[in-house]
């Protein structure tokens, strides 16, 4: 299993909606989740599946046939980004993308508004394709339509089941996107005092 | 008219416009990230995740690199020359980390490094095993991928165009004697027959080698003398095919509406390597020759697969204008 740090870029209403976030101790949930309001296990089953997947990563806003909504307002899923950092990769494709470039894009709604909340998170990545496994995210390497570079995985794309825990997101950074100066910059950090490091996780066992 | 080719992909102006705003706004913000590194020995506090020491100084360089790349890569559909100064920008970024795909941009926006030209052959013609001589400089890592031979290659052949000056007839000698430097190394190369991906549509890294190979041939078009008769028709064919390839790969991309329509599907909506090549050819060949050519083969001029051409040849020619005196 790998812990993978990851970022999700929201676009959310105000700093209270994004500090609530943190306070409300509800963590990320998918947005099947937030229509639903309660979800039972038996559904989570029903929901995590390989087509489902395929929806959420190729065809997020097609019309669900089943309930005639779009597919993105009743995923199980919540889309992450880990960037591409790695030398001989950017050797083959010149291409570096660190999370927050995806992050921001996202939730800054496409460039729309001139702010986004970026929440860091971990999450247990499995390493080969577990759709089924609700405790382990996704790697989106082979899913989706676009070949190019399949194999670095540009994109960097983590997909998360259900819900992201409250102790595993660490903060919340609040960007403002300064048009006219043409940069970003950082306005404030929110830190999850409950918060829960990965190290826990850690295969190494210390002498005693 | 290149707003006319947004639209046939059914791309907002106003979309694209705050795509490349936010990639040069995002670039600069990596910049100053990066002029605040504290210097080699001195710690510093860093993101949780993240990379320590001089990987995170290659990261950022990198990021911004990528970053402006992908900003010229949607500004040439609007502001050619918002695009060439945003290839500046990002090949010299590409360069400072040794990265030969730096100097194919500088080349494709028409400011090659061209006191470069003459160690670049040297390491090309090293990393084929050639002529070693001791105090060089060491072969950057990276030019052991032959991705990045080829992005070198290609940027040698510009540069040996853009070094002619035909009133001075002994840089056109001096031009010739590059192409021949280079041509013995390309000639003899397994890279001719490379099968890795290379750019966003993942050609094999052959096809570039042999565009470059034809690129060294000396060409006058208005002589119309060549060294070899079929150069023109053979890059012509080359960028005819990739330019059906990139349509293809478009027509894919628009499938996820909701990533296409907001500037976010991962595909190079403005293909700088086909569209360098483009513009390198414009430069050998001559623009109304390379574009006669290709639409001889049957590259409909109204058709999104002619885009790449459209925007290649608009670079190589704006980036003329602006140097005349």
């Amino acid at each position: 299993m790998i812990v993978q740090w990851c970022i999700k870029g929201m676009a959310l209403d105000g700093d209270e909606q994004a500090r609530s976030l943190i306070d409300s101790r509800g963590g990320i949930h998918c947005n099947w989740w937030l229509d639903v309001g309660s979800i039972t296990a038996p559904k989570i089953r029903d929901k995590l599946t390989d087509e489902n997947l395929n929806l959420h990563v190729n065809h997020f806003t097609i019309i669900d046939p089943g309930t005639k909504r779009q597919f993105r307002e009743i995923t199980p899923f919540i889309s992450l980004t880990a960037g591409t950092v790695e030398r001989d990769a950017a050797a083959k494709t010149n291409i570096v993308r660190r999370a927050r470039a995806t992050a921001l894009w996202f939730g800054t709604k496409f460039g729309a508004s001139d702010h986004a909340y970026l929440y860091t998170c971990w999450v247990v990545v499995a390493p080969r394709a577990a759709v089924t496994i609700e405790s382990v995210a996704e790697e989106v390497r082979d899913l989706n339509t676009y070949r190019r570079y399949s194999q670095f995985q540009l994109e960097g794309e983590i997909i998360a089941k259900i819900w992201i825990p409250d102790n595993q997101i660490k903060e919340c950074e609040k960007w403002t996107w300064d048009r006219d100066g043409m940069v970003f910059r950082q306005a404030w950090t929110y830190e999850n005092t409950r918060f829960t490091a990965p190290e826990m996780l850690t295969n190494i066992r210390e002498l005693i | 008219m290149t707003i006319r080719d947004l639209e046939k992909m059914n791309l907002d102006l106003g979309r694209v416009r705050s795509r490349t705003d936010f990639l040069e706004s995002y670039a600069n913000t990596t910049g100053r990230e990066l002029e605040g590194l504290p210097g080699p020995g001195i710690s510093s506090e860093r993101p949780r995740g993240s990379t320590a020491g001089p990987d995170r100084q290659w990261i950022l360089t990198m990021d911004a690199a990528s970053a402006l790349r992908e900003a010229a890569s949607w500004a040439v559909y609007f502001d050619a020359g918002r695009a060439i100064a945003l290839l500046n920008r990002s090949g010299f970024l590409y360069q400072s980390v040794d990265m030969a795909f730096g100097s194919f941009l500088l080349t494709v926006a028409g400011t090659p490094p061209l006191d470069e030209l003459s160690s670049d052959i040297g390491l090309l013609a090293r990393v084929h095993g050639r002529a070693s001589p001791a105090g060089l400089a060491a072969i950057p890592d990276s030019l052991h991928h032959p991705q990045q031979q080829a992005y070198l290659l290609l940027a040698c052949a510009g540069m040996a165009d853009k070094m002619i000056d035909y009133r001075r007839p002994q840089s056109v000698d001096e031009a010739s004697r590059y192409r021949q430097a280079l041509h013995a190394i390309a000639a003899e190369s397994p890279i001719r027959q490379g099968v890795l991906p290379f750019g966003s549509l993942g050609i094999p890294v052959r096809i570039p080698w042999d565009i470059g190979i034809h690129l060294l041939q000396d060409y006058d078009s208005e002589s119309l003398f060549t060294d070899d008769p079929e150069s023109l028709a053979t890059v012509a064919r080359y960028l005819a095919a990739l330019c059906r390839r990139y349509a293809e790969t478009m027509e894919l991309a628009t499938v996820n509406d909701y990533l296409w329509s907001n500037a976010a599907a991962p595909v190079d909506v403005g293909d700088i390597e086909i569209i360098g090549i483009a513009a390198l050819a414009a430069v050998h060949f001559g623009s109304e020759e390379i574009m006669a050519s290709v639409t001889r083969l049957g590259v409909p001029t109204d058709d999104i697969s002619f885009i790449p051409l459209r925007l290649g040849i608009e670079i190589s020619e704006r980036s003329r204008r602006s140097q005349e005196p």
